[in-house]
């Protein structure tokens, strides 16, 4: 502990030393009141002792003035003073001293009095440091929770909108847009229990099964039930998260929704019609509690706005009032002006005070379907590209130990920084996990993709019972990045693709959809994937080789 | 927030009042966990009458409240939540997993 004696009276100054002189304390002193405060400022003390009478400015002042220099933390002062009044103590504990000694004194009353500040200090300093922890911890739940939401930095689509207004203490909340096959996009508002680094960690399982999942475009009750496992293993008793799923097929004109202990969300439709869509199932991860699970299907049209929001609005203003006003908001305004509204309506339904709980919300308008044909248009024949192959990298994946999910992000890490990592980075992920996928599903454990036609979660069933007897075999992946061959330095113009199993092959020329069918179907999605988006897919006659790539702009 | 526990016979009773957020973490158990350790209680009333508000914080509280009851062989009644927490748990659906006396 540091303490700083302001004393003119070298006799006095040599007491109080000799009085205080412990291990663990640092003893400074300084004989005039400007000299002292030089000290302060140069380094705060955790205690000052001063006498009342100084030179050049009194002990009252130089009180002061010390707390003015030292704002962010209170420095306490104790005075040693001749004589007192009731109108002098009140002036010098305004001056914020905290102790105030009459001369003469018995030294045990400066020790003690010295000794009972110094638990002070002590608490003080426990106090400040914990402050700066929570500061960091709530910087880095802000930095994951903003990874989770946005992990790729795509933009969201036109007419599609989300946003966390996070309080101080951060509460849990994170909202997520994924499109996963072209024109279906599904959205997460989720909301975990509890602040700070506690609700960021139970974020992250159901943000990252939730993109995992929505890659395979699977079903939202399989979802649901994928999070409510791993929150139920992984989080303590009372730790839950509240989630609001939603799964939007522009091409088949169908919102899919479950609500899952958030306030209901609202498709507002062109009409004026509106359809709520309430909670009716807990909450993801209450332990003991095998929950049934119900999903809302409905038609959606171009133009109906999906509007979903987390419980922290219900703060703001009584759920069913603010409700009401968001309904009331103007019919046949643009999606940008209602958002405006909304915003607005959030910033005064909190009357300028900080909201006491996150807030999330979501106004999804319904595009029209044209606008996802672009997908799947066909492919232009690309100007002849002179080519030589630069770096090649070879993965092996044994499949009983490691899925294709765990392989990707680290081709995709090690590509990071490079144009196939940053331009192609998102499209080039899905397609090796669909390329791999397939591989695996198909080549080695032979799945039969109709399956799906009875439920994607027969067909996981299935999955999960041949990678069990799975008794060898093997994936590899080929990639090689090929350069421009005359460019100095060498430009990324193309990633090549190829995937093998040590499978016999597969008939995988009755899985592409048939000419002019659409490849929107229940099963033979990832091949159609494939075709649609790699380029130049090519299969070896067996049928356990496959290779594409992808041109970078 | 204020906590009151007592015991009437085989039934625990506690009166919240309040906002029951993370703050009153504290005083909830405090309140609650003596209940635990009362020998013959079977019930826990749980009065949410004067109860203004609750968080996440809270509704986490309950089950973990829940969860030690049952080991105990005691059951959790929610009693007479005032409009705004009924709302709340209606929401999450805890009617699924109390008995919720209005």
């Amino acid at each position: 502990m540091k303490v700083l004696i302001a004393a003119a009276d070298p006799v006095l100054q040599a007491l109080v030393v000799r009085l205080l002189a412990a291990p663990g304390r640092e003893l400074q002193v300084a004989a005039q009141g400007l000299e002292a405060l030089q000290r302060v400022r140069d380094q705060v003390p955790d205690l000052v002792i001063t006498h009342s009478e100084l030179p050049e400015i009194d002990g009252l002042e130089l009180s002061r003035l010390i707390r003015l220099a030292s704002r962010r933390r209170i420095v306490p002062i104790l005075m040693l003073a001749p004589s007192s009044s009731p109108a002098l103590l009140r002036q010098r504990l305004e001056a914020g001293i905290l102790e105030i000694i009459l001369c003469p004194f018995a030294p045990e009353e400066l020790q003690f009095r010295v000794d009972a500040l110094e638990r002070l200090i002590r608490l003080q300093n426990e106090l400040l440091a914990k402050q700066a922890r929570d500061r960091e911890e709530v910087a880095l739940v802000k930095h994951v929770l903003g990874r989770l939401s946005a992990p790729d930095n795509q933009p969201m689509p036109p007419g599609f909108h989300m946003e966390t207004l996070q309080t101080q203490r951060i509460n849990g909340d994170v909202c997520v847009h994924r499109e996963g096959l072209p024109g279906v996009h599904f959205g997460l508002i989720c909301d975990a229990t509890g602040h700070g680094l506690m609700a960021g960690v139970s974020t992250i399982p159901v943000v990252e099964t939730f993109l995992a999942m929505v890659a395979r475009d699977l079903p939202l009750d399989a979802i649901y039930r994928e999070i409510h496992a791993k929150l139920k293993h992984l989080l303590p008793t009372g730790r839950f998260a509240c989630l609001l799923l939603w799964r939007l097929d522009v091409a088949q004109g169908v919102l899919a929704v479950l609500n899952a202990g958030m306030p209901p969300a609202l498709l507002l439709r062109r009409s004026g019609a509106i359809q709520a869509f309430p909670s009716r199932v807990l909450p993801a991860g209450i332990a003991g509690v095998e929950a049934g699970v119900a999903v809302t299907k409905t038609g959606a049209a171009p133009g109906d706005r999906l509007l979903a929001f987390s419980d922290g609005l219900g703060d703001l203003a009584p759920a069913g009032d603010l409700e009401q006003r968001f309904l009331r908001s103007p019919a046949g305004t643009s999606h940008t002006e209602h958002c405006q509204a909304i915003r607005e309506l959030i910033q005064r339904g909190g009357g300028g005070r900080e909201p006491l709980d996150d807030i999330s919300w979501a106004l999804w308008e319904v595009p029209a379907p044209a606008s996802i044909a672009l997908a799947w248009k066909a492919k232009d024949a690309p100007a002849p590209l002179a080519l030589r192959a630069g770096f090649e990298a070879r993965f092996t994946l044994d499949p009983r130990r490691h899925s294709p999910q765990d392989l990707v992000p680290q081709v995709l890490g090690l590509l990071q920084g490079s144009q196939a990592g940053t331009v192609q980075g998102p499209l080039l992920g899905m397609l090796l996990t669909e390329a791999l996928t397939n591989a695996l599903d198909h080549g080695l454990l032979k799945l039969d993709s109709r399956l799906k036609a009875q439920g994607f979660e027969t067909y996981e069933a299935h999955r999960k019972a041949a990678l069990a007897n799975l008794e060898s075999g093997s994936l590899t992946l080929t990639l090689t990045l090929m350069h421009d061959a005359g460019a100095m330095p060498p430009v990324l113009r193309r990633v090549q693709v190829e995937v093998e199993d040590t499978g016999a092959g597969f008939d995988w020329q009755s899985w592409l959809a048939p000419a002019g069918e659409t490849p929107l179907r229940t099963f033979g999605r990832g091949i159609a994937l494939l075709a649609a988006l790699g380029q130049d897919l090519t299969f070896n006659e067996a049928g356990n080789r496959v290779s594409f790539h992808l041109d970078c702009p | 927030m204020k906590v009151v526990a007592q015991v009437q016979g085989t039934t625990g009773m506690v009166r919240l009042e309040g906002r029951f957020t993370f703050e009153g973490n504290q005083a909830f158990k405090a309140a609650t966990d003596p209940l635990m350790e009362t020998p013959g209680l079977v019930q826990i009333h749980l009065d949410l009458g004067a109860v203004s508000y609750m968080d996440s914080s809270s509704l986490g509280m309950l089950l973990v409240l829940r969860e030690r009851a049952q080991a105990k062989g005691q059951t959790i009644l929610l009693v007479k939540p005032s409009p705004c927490v009924y709302a709340i748990l209606n929401v999450v659906q805890f009617g699924k997993l109390f008995q919720i006396l209005a």
